[in-house]
């Protein structure tokens, strides 16, 4: 389909160009930084609990707020950051810039997607302060817990939390819409679905798995509202005996399992861009990980009550779904499989985002095979809630909300501000946050071999337990350094973007269509030419090629409608 | 790391865990050999120019793709085998197995858990039924079957030493079961978020000896009854 040009924002003065802006790249740009911010706020508020954890008779926090901090991380990491990062901020900026198109199908509902995403951010930030505090539930609030004021004292919060999630449901349903549109609609002349870069079949994917999977758990979240609300017990039981709390888990965990997969898949889609430009090489296997991605896609909404496996679940249904869970580490392996062929025989440039996505893949292999101890129904009676699903879980969303997030910012800063980051700092950053992310985080699994519940504000209480807190002093110690070492990167993000060295349209010598537009784009991406794709997305090194990268297409002069 | 293991099932988690360690170690250090190996040798110092045919990828996936189903098969074999040892046997079925049971009813409630025990006459909600709070008290080599259910939020009776754990839900009641391999006082922990005591929620796991276990019914079901 042929896309007229309508310069989004290029009309106008500050306000409709930077703030309510229509354009794609300037709403990426808002949802990530959003996203960063809320990073930030995340690793603090982790950093202060955790500081519970090693020291518990110092009382840093509360029971009450220990259990608020850790909900609100929780909440924050997957909602607020993964989502608008990997979906909102990627997905807006790269997925028109790498199909060809100006602009996404509907620039409007995409403003309307942001600002309604900045309401709900305020919504849950506003919930801290509210009389009973923020909700204390778990992230996965489990009723009646999380629907009844009785029982932690949180009544404001909880009804915040579940308009927040709602409205953040609603805005990513609205980026959802627009990316499955604009991908099927909107590519350029000669780009067929199996031309599609890697990072806009996950994206497309991710939306397509959140679209189906998000309905369930918006209903859940208006009825828990009016048990809240009401007095009705749909989750709630009374002394007859009526409702049921289970309803809540299965549809917070029918959504809740192809949710992770929606943060998880964008990132390795990051991952994928990266080896690729950095390694010269054509990513093996692209057809596998289209088809291995959707059949995990699929299969993931028939694993949901592998998280309920001791929840009273009829035990014959365990068995199918501890199957069907054992079964998708198959597609993730032919994934892994087809990323480590990618690098064998490149030629790599060890970059700051090359880094990056190589600690996300190592980081993701440990978060794989692990979910293979907890989807094995009876390792999981004694697994389940210990600190053995905090690091599998831990394991599987840093290589892609982290990982995946920074190297994708280091590889497509100088797209986004026409600048480049400082490579020096970059690879310190990278190594450092791999080394003390993997300090962190690797030992939760030995407590959670040792029995460590999880959530709990401290381990002292218990014989079997306090012998391992000097897990807690390493684990609490590694990710003090772990988030402090994040202020290199802020650094040198604001620095690069202002005093950076400037960068030409194809700094990495990429071949998809993004690096064929200036740096920063233009608005309406293509100026007064129309790009016109004519080869794949990894034409690297091909043989008999002088050069080694052939661009996926070239810009073609059109006539410009205004 | 993992504690001691006092239940005549324990060993099937344990067995469980250690097959699968096994495979996702051999896995994940051939991946992580394989994936560093190829940064050191092929990055732009070492192999500054690379040109390559596009292969089909299949011919190369397929026997490491049947291995991990292989494994796969493995871990869902021993797992389903297990399951189908501690979880999937009803009450009725293990009772008629075993001569002599000791029945509980547990009830988690913020923040304690109040065992029911049934008495002398082994016969739940009669006269001498009594209650007793944080105390799970039971004998040696005797069929435990556990009834559970929850007084207010979800709570979940975990036993680590009996690589038992399953939840207490308000509104419903669940049955599972153990056998004791060992004397000594144990640790019960509650493994669901249930409000901000959660983390002190623990009750003493006693297992004692047949003839201690009797004379401390007697003791009990004259003192404390409570119907």
């Amino acid at each position: 389909m042929e896309h007229t040009i309508d310069e989004h924002g290029s009309h106008g003065g500050f306000v409709s160009r930077y703030v309510f802006s229509q354009d794609h790249k300037v709403i990426g740009l808002q949802y990530l930084i959003t996203g960063l911010i809320m990073a930030l706020l995340g690793g603090i508020i982790a950093v202060i609990f955790r500081s519970q954890l090693a020291w518990p008779n110092r009382e840093v926090l509360s029971p009450e707020a220990y259990n608020s901090f850790v909900t609100m991380h929780g909440t924050l990491m997957v909602f607020w950051v993964a989502m608008p990062v990997l979906i909102g901020g990627f997905g807006n900026f790269c997925i028109p810039l790498m199909i060809g198109a100006r602009d996404m199908a509907f620039p409007t509902l995409n403003m309307l997607s942001y600002w309604t995403f900045f309401l709900s951010s305020i919504v849950i930030l506003v919930s801290f302060f509210v009389p009973g505090g923020a909700v204390s539930a778990g992230w996965t609030a489990y009723a009646p817990l999380s629907v009844d004021a009785r029982f932690t004292g949180v009544n404001w919060g909880m009804s915040l939390w579940l308009v927040a999630l709602i409205l953040e449901f609603a805005s990513m349903l609205m980026g959802g819409v627009n990316y499955i549109t604009t991908i099927f609609n909107l590519r350029a002349k000669g780009l067929t679905l199996m031309r599609l870069p890697m990072l806009v079949w996950m994206e497309m994917i991710a939306a397509v798995l959140f679209m189906f999977s998000v309905g369930p758990l918006i209903a859940g979240g208006g009825l828990a509202l009016l048990d809240k609300s009401i007095g009705t017990h749909f989750f709630r039981v009374t002394a007859e005996g009526q409702g049921d709390p289970v309803l809540w888990q299965h549809l917070f965990w029918f959504f809740g399992h192809p949710e992770v997969y929606v943060v998880l898949i964008p990132g390795l889609g990051i991952i994928a861009e990266v080896i690729t430009a950095c390694g010269r090489k054509a990513l093996h296997g692209y057809k596998a990980i289209v088809y291995s991605t959707i059949a995990a896609g699929v299969l993931s909404f028939v694993v949901w009550a592998h998280h309920m496996f001791v929840a009273g679940l009829n035990p014959l249904l365990a068995v199918g779904f501890s199957i069907t869970t054992i079964l998708i580490s198959i597609p993730f392996f032919i994934l892994s499989v087809a990323f480590g062929l990618t690098l064998w025989g490149g030629s790599i440039r060890i970059t700051s985002s090359f880094l990056f996505a190589l600690g996300g893949y190592l980081i993701f292999i440990i978060g794989g095979v692990t979910g293979l101890f907890l989807g094995a129904q009876t390792a999981d009676i004694y697994l389940h809630d210990t600190y053995f699903v905090v690091a599998h879980f831990h394991y599987t969303f840093f290589s892609s909300i982290i990982m995946g997030t920074i190297a994708g910012i280091y590889h497509w800063f100088p797209k986004m501000f026409g600048r480049k980051m400082n490579e020096t700092l970059g690879k310190v950053h990278a190594v450092g946050t791999f080394i003390f992310y993997n300090l962190f985080a690797f030992p939760l699994f030995f407590l959670g071999l040792a029995g460590h519940p999880r959530r709990y504000s401290s381990a002292l209480e218990y014989d079997f337990l306090a012998k391992y807190q000097w897990i807690h002093h390493l684990a609490t110690g590694a990710a003090i350094i772990l988030v402090a070492l994040q202020i290199i990167f802020i650094y040198n993000f604001f620095k690069s973007m202002f005093t950076g060295e400037k960068a030409e349209k194809n700094p990495w010598r990429a071949t998809t269509l993004e690096w064929l537009a200036e740096s920063p784009p233009v608005h309406g991406n293509w100026g007064n030419a129309s790009p016109v794709v004519e080869n794949g997305p990894y034409e690297y090194s091909v043989e008999g090629d002088s050069d080694d990268f052939r661009p996926q297409g070239k810009l073609i002069p059109t006539h410009v409608k205004h | 790391m993992l504690p001691e293991n006092i239940s005549t099932f324990g060993h099937l988690v344990d067995n469980l865990i250690l097959i699968i360690f096994v495979i996702t170690l051999m896995v994940t250090v051939l991946a992580f050999g394989i994936i560093i190996y190829a940064v050191i040798r092929y990055n732009r110092n070492s192999n500054p120019h690379t040109t390559y045919k596009f292969g089909p990828f299949i011919s190369k996936i397929i026997y490491l793709d049947a291995a991990m189903i292989v494994f796969d098969l493995i871990i869902a074999y021993a797992s389903v085998s297990g399951w189908a040892h501690v979880i999937m046997r009803s009450r009725s079925d293990l009772i008629s197995e075993h001569k002599e049971y000791v029945d509980v009813r547990i009830i988690g409630r913020q923040f304690f858990w109040s065992f029911n025990y049934a008495g002398l006459d082994n016969k739940m909600d009669t006269n001498d039924d009594f209650i007793i709070a944080n105390k799970l008290v039971v004998p040696i080599d005797t069929l435990v079957l556990l009834n559970l259910t929850s007084g207010d939020v979800i709570h979940s009776f975990f036993a680590p030493h009996l690589r038992l754990k399953y939840d207490a839900i308000p509104g419903r009641s669940m049955d599972v079961w153990f056998k004791a391999t060992k004397t000594g006082s144990y640790e019960i922990a509650c493994a669901e978020l249930c409000g901000a005591e959660h983390y002190r929620m623990k009750a003493k796991l006693e297992i004692v000896t047949k003839e201690q276990y009797k004379s401390w019914l007697n003791e009990r079901s004259g003192a404390l009854s409570v119907r």
